[in-house]
């Protein structure tokens, strides 16, 4: 248990760190922005409760906001996209899978399910923040473009980020 | 009642989802210079502090090309210092004192470190390790080597915000050099590389390769700082629509300067007066 939320913790530093200290740092282009904090809580076991997903992704949100001083707009995509992962799983997971809690990952669920459970997510994470930042409906397709090369983007990364930190020692 | 709470358990999901998206609107969305000044200052004081930590490693990976950018403005110096010499004092009957701007000597420049950057927002910030403990005040422009940065937006102790260039709330005076036409530089959250101007009459001739620097009318930047060169430009109405290329390599800023206009306020209060 204590074990658990110690690995989740190091997982939200990690994440963070390596996406405002890393990755940002890497960008020089405007149109493809990748984001793998997401994968914080896209990793959350899945019997985690909603309270609980909706107030990590605030958290993890604020935590980027307060990074690169974007007030607020990371915090709303996170919890929008904590929102549909909520839903996303009541809708696609067995019963089985709740009464097991089974983390919601490659190792668990296979790399088919995980890519589209991760696209899905992603694509409604991306959406919202982009719009929130261009704040205006005007560039509408420049930003709808930007969302999905951005989305397709963040999925590849994270799914790298999975196979390099799957954790070898609990394979059964 | 119970039918209310029934409602209300009913879409529990729902409702503490719209709690924190409301919280988070409210963040992104509240305009009033308090709110605003207080997140930013949340996130100095936050920060700061581990920008700073992260700055003093990755810095010695720029010394390099910080040497050489160093060495160029030093050379560049040295060359209008000598040319400012040999008139003054090997030429027996021309001695020239500059009277006419003498604007010049009323901007103090201070050597800052850029701590954090970005450029791939449509909003962009950077933070400086100086604050008002080395006498920055908002309203100061930032300037280096190559080109104009950007404008003081928060000060705390030992850090300031800027809004650079490549934001959409960065409104820059700069001209045409050739002809001293001046417009409103914008950003438009295409490329770091790209910026524009919109406002600039018709029936200016804008030719690809001019060179743009600042206005020195915004009381923010002196005049005569390098901005970029015309790209492009067409007309779209009564306007010319112009393309810039930066001249400021802003994915790789690292050594800036503070340009603080000491008569700032004595001017933006004549102008308050004017509007009242």
């Amino acid at each position: 248990m204590y074990r658990d939320i110690i690995y989740q913790a190091l997982r939200f530093v990690f994440l963070v760190i390596l996406q405002v200290f890393v990755i940002n740092q890497m960008l020089q282009y405007n149109l493809i922005n990748p984001f793998v904090y997401p994968l914080f809580i896209l990793l959350l076991p899945v019997n985690t409760s909603f309270f609980l997903v909706l107030l990590l992704s605030f958290a993890v949100g604020i935590t980027v906001d307060l990074l690169q001083f974007t007030s607020g707009i990371h915090a709303s995509a996170t919890v929008f996209m904590g929102f549909i992962r909520i839903y996303f799983l009541k809708a696609s997971l067995s019963k089985e899978n709740f009464e097991k809690n089974i983390k919601p990952d490659i190792r668990d669920k296979g790399l088919a399910w995980f890519s589209v459970y991760a696209i899905v997510l992603l694509f409604a994470h991306h959406l919202v923040l982009y719009f929130l930042e261009v704040n205006t409906f005007r560039e509408f397709f420049f930003t709808i473009l930007k969302t999905s090369l951005s989305a397709l983007a963040s999925l590849l990364l994270v799914i790298l980020i999975e196979y390099l930190l799957m954790p070898t020692s609990k394979k059964q | 009642m119970q039918q209310f709470f029934y409602f209300f358990i009913r879409f529990k999901i729902f409702w503490v989802f719209f709690i924190f998206e409301v919280i988070s609107l409210v963040l992104v969305y509240n305009n009033s210079p308090f709110h605003k000044a207080s997140f930013i200052n949340t996130a100095n004081s936050f920060t700061g502090g581990i920008y700073n930590s992260a700055n003093k490693i990755t810095s010695y990976f720029h010394l390099r090309q910080i040497n050489d950018s160093v060495m160029a403005e030093n050379a560049r110096l040295y060359n209008s210092l000598y040319r400012a010499d040999s008139l003054t004092h090997h030429s027996d009957t021309l001695s020239f004192k500059d009277s006419t701007n003498k604007y010049i000597g009323r901007y103090v420049y201070t050597a800052a470190d850029v701590i954090s950057n970005a450029t791939s927002n449509r909003n962009n910030y950077l933070m400086l390790n100086v604050g008002s403990a080395d006498g920055i005040t908002k309203q100061s422009g930032v300037v280096c080597n190559e080109g104009v940065v950007g404008i003081v937006y928060d000060v705390s102790e030992h850090f300031c915000t800027v809004i650079s260039l490549l934001n959409s709330n960065a409104h820059i005076s700069a001209k045409i050099d050739s002809s001293n036409n001046s417009g409103t530089l914008m950003w438009n959250g295409k490329s770091p590389l790209l910026a524009q101007i919109d406002d600039i009459n018709k029936h200016v001739k804008v030719l690809p390769g001019q060179t743009i620097s600042t206005s020195g009318l915004n009381y923010i930047f002196p005049g005569n700082i390098k901005i970029g060169t015309v790209l492009e430009s067409s007309i779209d109405g009564n306007t010319n629509r112009i393309s810039i290329r930066l001249s400021t390599p802003f994915e790789t800023l690292y050594k800036v300067y503070v340009v603080r206009n000491l008569d700032y306020e004595e001017q933006q209060n004549l102008l308050n007066s004017i509007k009242q």
